[in-house]
This record gives structure tokens, sequence and C-alpha cells, in this order.
């Protein structure tokens, strides 16, 4: 069974590990709010190979980025079906066959597309490059409501509980019945009541076992982290890099 | 001897549901090794579970002069711990480190503190390279021990340990046996293997149906048959069985 399913490379040790998270955190948004506010695509052609860079930089295998990427994808899918669909109800011809090169919404579609998968890489990155008690611990720094922190903190530490339950019935399932011959809609409603009933006693006997441990609702933070000369380096390479796409690409 | 858990008129019952404990009094010495044994359903996890402030019911309860009730829970917390019976509801931080670390950081511990406590701990249980694995790769005798690392890192006053043998080897409950007799704190074993509690607590409750029907010396409760077969724990039939063997 998986605990990690968040930060499962947090533990790994690179440059961007090694990081203050207060440092990642900052400069991530920092960077995802720039490239929400790009109007053209030029700038991706700087954005793209820097955060392939740093992808490289982590030491956190390909393969995981490009499955976190795709989870995403069926949503874009849709995306771009229902922009099709609402060119073609305007325009009665489909902009991507006649000429995209040529064609605004084309390249707004395109635009779009681009913006969202290297804003989830960098989420991706983000996460993956730290721990994800340091990460609660940046946002209380940044002053993000304690109660927002305990929930995430409460989501994370129980997500397992929901996945191991449904393991250990999906195990006892196939162990009596390799073929399934109930009807499935039925079934399955059955498996989601009877998981939703063993997780709840599951998660009432680790909160008490938290709670016998002087757990008072508010998770022991991470942290203990301090700003280095690394930190200021990344800091002052970001925001010059940034500068310099600002106005001299003018993005 | 000086007592440190007294126990007056404990009643308990779940919502709605029947009485679990019934009118429980109780005196747990400083430093003894203290079983509570009874057959399934009995109550005694329950019982466990109100030393430690986690479940309140009726009645009167004072650990080391503190009464157990709203406002003293962070005091009794550092004076009890509890190691549950299945080592997979105690753990839930992604590694060994952060789950023994959890109670410490609870207590106010700072981070240096913190990681010299379960450093000494880890090592006390043979635990060290364990401490960046998570606890759920463990077998289920190490998580075991890792469970009571948890709470020794704590270094309560009273330990209360709910089933320590089930499931175990031999050989591991070889390990837990000499482990709870090295320390030198008041000790609660609850067990339904009533030979592992005589052989090594020095007094015994039994517990039935919500209610002690008595108390006293592994050999004076090892001794009354007739109250053992009464409540089902009688262990003489099995001794039979194996006795061909030996």
């Amino acid at each position: 069974m998986r605990h990690n399913f968040i930060d499962r490379y947090g533990h790994v040790d690179s440059p961007l590990h090694r990081l203050d998270p207060r440092t990642k955190l900052a400069l991530s948004l920092l960077l995802i709010v720039f490239i929400i506010a790009s109007l053209r695509l030029r700038p991706f052609a700087a954005f793209v190979p820097f955060v392939l860079l740093l992808i490289v930089c982590s030491r956190v295998p390909l393969s995981f980025y490009l499955k976190r990427v795709a989870l995403i994808t069926p949503v874009m899918l849709l995306f771009v079906f229902f922009y099709l669909l609402s060119d073609f109800m305007e325009t009665h011809s489909f902009f991507l066959v006649v000429d995209p090169a040529k064609n605004a919404r084309a390249a707004t579609m395109l635009l779009i597309l681009v913006k969202s998968y290297v804003s989830i890489l960098i989420l991706t990155l983000l996460t993956s490059t730290s721990r994800f008690s340091d990460l609660l611990w940046a946002l209380r720094r940044f002053r993000l409501p304690k109660v927002l922190t305990t929930i995430s903190h409460l989501v994370y530490t129980y997500m397992f509980v929901l996945v191991d339950e449904s393991q250990r019935m999906s195990r006892a399932f196939h162990s009596r019945a390799p073929v399934l011959r109930v009807p499935r809609l039925r079934f399955y409603g059955q498996w989601l009541g009877a998981l939703f009933l063993r997780s709840l006693n599951r998660a009432d006997t680790l909160y008490l076992a938290m709670v016998s441990r002087g757990f008072n609702g508010e998770f022991p933070e991470g942290g203990g982290h301090r700003l280095r000369l690394g930190d200021a380096v990344a800091i002052s390479v970001f925001s010059l890099g940034i500068a310099y796409v600002k106005i001299v690409w003018k993005a | 001897m000086e007592s440190i858990i007294s126990i007056r008129n404990l009643s308990f019952c779940y919502d709605g549901g029947k009485k679990v404990l019934d009118d429980i009094n109780l005196e747990i010495h400083r430093g003894e090794i203290f079983g509570i044994i009874g057959p399934t359903g009995a109550g005694k996890s329950t019982l466990l579970h109100h030393l430690n402030g986690i479940i309140r019911g009726e009645g009167e309860i004072c650990v080391d002069g503190i009464r157990v009730g709203k406002g003293s829970e962070r005091e009794i917390r550092e004076r009890v711990g509890l190691v549950f019976q299945n080592p997979d509801d105690q753990l839930f931080c992604p590694t060994v480190f952060e789950d023994v670390a959890f109670g410490l950081y609870n207590m106010g511990l700072t981070k240096e503190e913190v990681t010299n406590k379960v450093e000494a701990v880890l090592e006390q249980l043979h635990l060290t390279d364990y401490r960046n694995l998570s606890s759920h790769h463990l077998s289920f005798g190490e998580k075991k021990r890792v469970a009571f690392a948890t709470v020794l890192a704590m270094e309560p006053k009273v330990l209360g340990l709910d089933e320590p043998f089930a499931n175990l080897d031999y050989s591991s409950i070889l390990n837990i046996v000499r482990l709870i007799e090295k320390l030198d704190i008041t000790r609660i074993v609850i067990s339904q293997d009533i030979l592992h509690a005589f052989a090594f607590c020095d007094r015994i409750a039994v517990l039935h149906r919500g209610r002690i029907i008595k108390q006293g010396t592994p050999a004076e409760i090892a001794g009354d048959h007739g109250l053992l077969q009464e409540v089902g724990l009688d262990y003489r039939p099995y001794l039979q069985v194996i006795k061909k063997f030996f």
C-alpha cells in the first residue's frame, strides 16, 4: 500500500528539493500567474524549455510527470470539443481544417492548451520536489488560514485509508469471485457503501490513535527551513528571467 | 504500594447500546505489570481507552493524581500511552520517523528535541534502518514495534497495551515480552491469551460482561478453574491437546 500519493518523490535529494519550500511555492505561483497572463504563444518558447530543465534537475522520473499531465487530458479534450463546436456553430466551418496558422481562434485554443499543460507541469514539479507537510508549512507562512491547512493535512492522512480499504475489499472479492456474476451497477453500489462504512470505521480508530498521542486539532507542521544562498540565486534567476521575457519578448 | 491509577464506579455504554463497562473499581500500582483478561466483547479495550481519556464514561479515573476529564487531556496523554491492537490503526504518517515524531511534536518539543528522542527510541527498538520507510511496507511484527516506538518516545508513566501478542509469532512475542519487562513504568496489558498474561503479569483482573469479577496474582487467577470456565477462558483443555507433543 502506498501512503504518499501526492509527494511520492518528496524525499528525493536534488537541487530543487533542497530549496526552501517557501521559495518553491512563491516562484511556482509567480510563474503560473505569469503564464496565465501571457497573451501570446511566443514566450512559451522560453517557458517550456525552462520547465523541462527544472524537470531534469528534479531527478524525478519523466514518466511520473507525463502520467500526472495525462490526468488533465480528458478535460482538455472536452475543452477542445466545445471550442470547435462553438466555432462551427458560429462560422459553419472548422477553423483547424481551413487554415489553423492564420486563424486567431486556433491560436487562442492552442494558447489555452499550452498554458494548462505547462501550469500542471509546474504544480507537479512543486509537489514532487517538496514534502506535503513542508508545503503546508510554507502555506501557513504565507498566512493561509490554519483551518485550510489542517483540512488539507487530514485529507492527505486519510486518503490512504480509503485506498487501503478498497484494496483489501478488492482482494477479498477476487479471492472468492474471480468472475463477476452479479449485476454490476448494483454490486458496485453496495461495494461503495461498504467501502465508505469500513473507511469511516478505520478513520475513527485512526483519529483515536491521533488523539491518544496528544492531537488537538492542529497537525505538527514541517518546517525548520531557512532561506539560503540557493534560494537567493533561484529567486534572482527567476525574477530576471521573467522580467526579460516580459520586457524583451513583450509577453 | 502506591497507586498510580485509580478507577471508581466507572460505567460506559456506546450511543444507544448496551452497557460495556459496569461499575468498574480498580487500583493499579506504580511500576507493576497489570493484566486485564477477558473474553471477546468483555470491554477490555474500552476500559483501556478510558485511561487515556479518548473515551469518557460515568465515574472517576485518576492517573498520577490527575483526574481524567475536560481540561486535563494534555497532562493525561503525556502520562498514559496506548498501543492499539492493530498497528495499522495506529500508524498514519508517511514514514516511520514522522509517525514516532507525531506525539512529540504535539507535546510542544522543538525539532531538535524531537529528532533526538525519535533517534533514541528507534535505536532502542532496533528500528533505525526503518526510519525513512513507510510503516505500511513493514511486516506485522515490525509494525507492532513501530507502534510501540510511537508511544515510548513520549516517555509515558503508564503504558497501555491492547492485545500486544495478537497475530505474532513466538519469537516476536518473546521480543515484546522482554521489551515490556525491561520498561521501568507501569504497564497495563489487555489480553485474551491468558497464558501470556499469567507468564509475566504481577497482578491480573478478569473482566466479564463489563464487570471486574476477580482480581489477584496470576497463581490465584490460574487456580480458579471454575471462574475461568465460566468466562470461557479455561486453558486446561488446550494444554491437554498440546501435552502429547511434549
